[in-house]
């Protein structure tokens, strides 16, 4: 049998009810009071609120209806199997990508280092035969495309004596190998050179070929080592997330 | 929060997660979809998010937080739902219609009186069993005419059944 504590509790939670203010949790407790609780052990001022409340209860999903389908479970195990997936790939792609950008970067930088070295007069003490084979001849030869023109003075300002003193003895091999194969080079207006010999032209693309699989071999080697390090950084990063 | 972490959160509460979801929605595939939808969002940005104190009320309000937006995104089909189950014409009996005791039966007959606005706040308490706060979640209104539709209703339903008793 209820104490009147609980009668009195019921009562003040019916009212409440009936002005809308209980919670759920509150509308449970008068259920389970009512379907808990004898009838004869009702009062008769509450037996109407005890059908409306027992009433209620059928409204409930009953167990069988809450039963778990089928597959569910796989379906969120695939959702976080898919987006792991997704997650990984993407990760895994940056630092090839970062790669190529690198890659791409020191091909550039090794094209104008390319260049610019072929600019530079070559030593005639060494390799005198190379510049007296070649015959001189009395006009240009003509040329399909333009003539590839090179910058002579493309070499920043020196700054100290012996700087100073490097970049007088290229310039004056510079003029050597110009004087000694002048048919050759024609230099324009605006300190630029003309090159008008086709097998000079060839000879220059040789070189700059030569210097650009030379130095492209220490770029992969370095782009290896980059990638190795961002490879280590991964790794590191993983085992402090854990 | 790591996968591991999220494992053992959220992914093992997806079976209080659907059971919540179908006391609410009362259809077992809108809710399937409704813990897969949770769970999908919650993967998402599980990494930005710290481990829960209490995994299975995070989970529960989480779930009850999505079917309240279910409801109010469509709630035509939810209503329409609960009329399939029990305001059945005559010929055709589901099993829960045909379960309800007389006082039942009559205060479905009662809801069934009432106006479109009543009813469906009235139907979000009784059958989905939700606050007053999610039922003004739901269906727009502010809690405070929530609070007062629901207590005219409530009494006019015990007022009904004691006039048909």
């Amino acid at each position: 049998m209820k104490t009147k504590f609980d009668i009195d509790d019921i009562r003040i939670l019916l009212h409440k009810y009936y002005e809308a203010e209980t919670t759920p949790e509150e509308e449970l407790l008068l259920e389970s009071f009512f379907r808990a609780t004898p009838s004869e052990d009702i009062p008769e001022d509450l037996a109407e609120d005890g059908c409306i409340f027992s009433s209620l209860e059928e409204f409930h999903p009953s167990n069988a209806e809450m039963e778990i389908p089928e597959g569910l479970f796989e379906k969120i195990s695939e959702i976080t199997e898919i987006s792991e997936i997704k997650h990984t790939e993407i990760h895994s792609n940056w630092p090839r990508r970062m790669g190529y950008v690198i890659a791409a970067a020191c091909a550039c930088i090794l094209v104008a280092l390319g260049i610019k070295q072929m600019t530079a007069p070559k030593d005639i003490e060494t390799k005198p035969e190379e510049y007296a084979a070649q015959s001189p001849t009395e006009s240009p030869t003509e040329i399909q495309t333009d003539p590839p023109v090179l910058p002579i003075n493309e070499v920043n300002q020196p700054t100290s004596p012996e700087q100073n003193h490097i970049s007088n003895m290229h310039r004056s091999r510079r003029r050597n190998v110009m004087a000694e194969n002048r048919a050759a080079y024609n230099e324009i207006e605006d300190g630029f050179i003309e090159i008008t010999d086709p097998e000079e032209v060839e000879r220059i693309a040789m070189e700059i070929g030569k210097l650009i699989s030379r130095n492209s071999e220490k770029a992969n080697d370095a782009i290896v080592q980059i990638g190795q390090t961002v490879e280590d950084y991964k790794q590191l990063t993983k085992s402090i997330m854990q | 929060m790591t996968d591991g972490e999220f494992n053992r959160t959220v992914i093992s509460q997806y079976r209080q997660m659907y059971a919540t979801a179908f006391a609410i929605l009362r259809d077992p595939e809108d809710a399937s979809d409704a813990v897969q939808d949770t769970i999908s969002a919650l993967w998402l940005k599980h990494e930005q998010m710290e481990p829960p104190d209490n995994s299975q009320a995070f989970c529960n309000r989480t779930i009850r937080n999505h079917c309240i937006d279910r409801i109010r995104q469509n709630s035509k089909k939810y209503f329409e739902r609960i009329d399939t189950l029990y305001h059945l014409p005559s010929e055709t009996v589901t099993d829960s219609a045909a379960s309800l005791t007389s006082t039942s039966s009559l205060i479905m007959k009662c809801l069934t009186k009432l106006n479109d606005r009543h009813r469906k706040v009235l139907t979000l308490s009784i059958f989905s069993q939700l606050s007053n706060e999610e039922i003004s979640a739901a269906t727009g209104e502010t809690p405070e005419n929530v609070r007062v539709i629901l207590s005219r209703g409530r009494k006019t339903i015990k007022e009904y059944l004691k006039n048909e008793n």
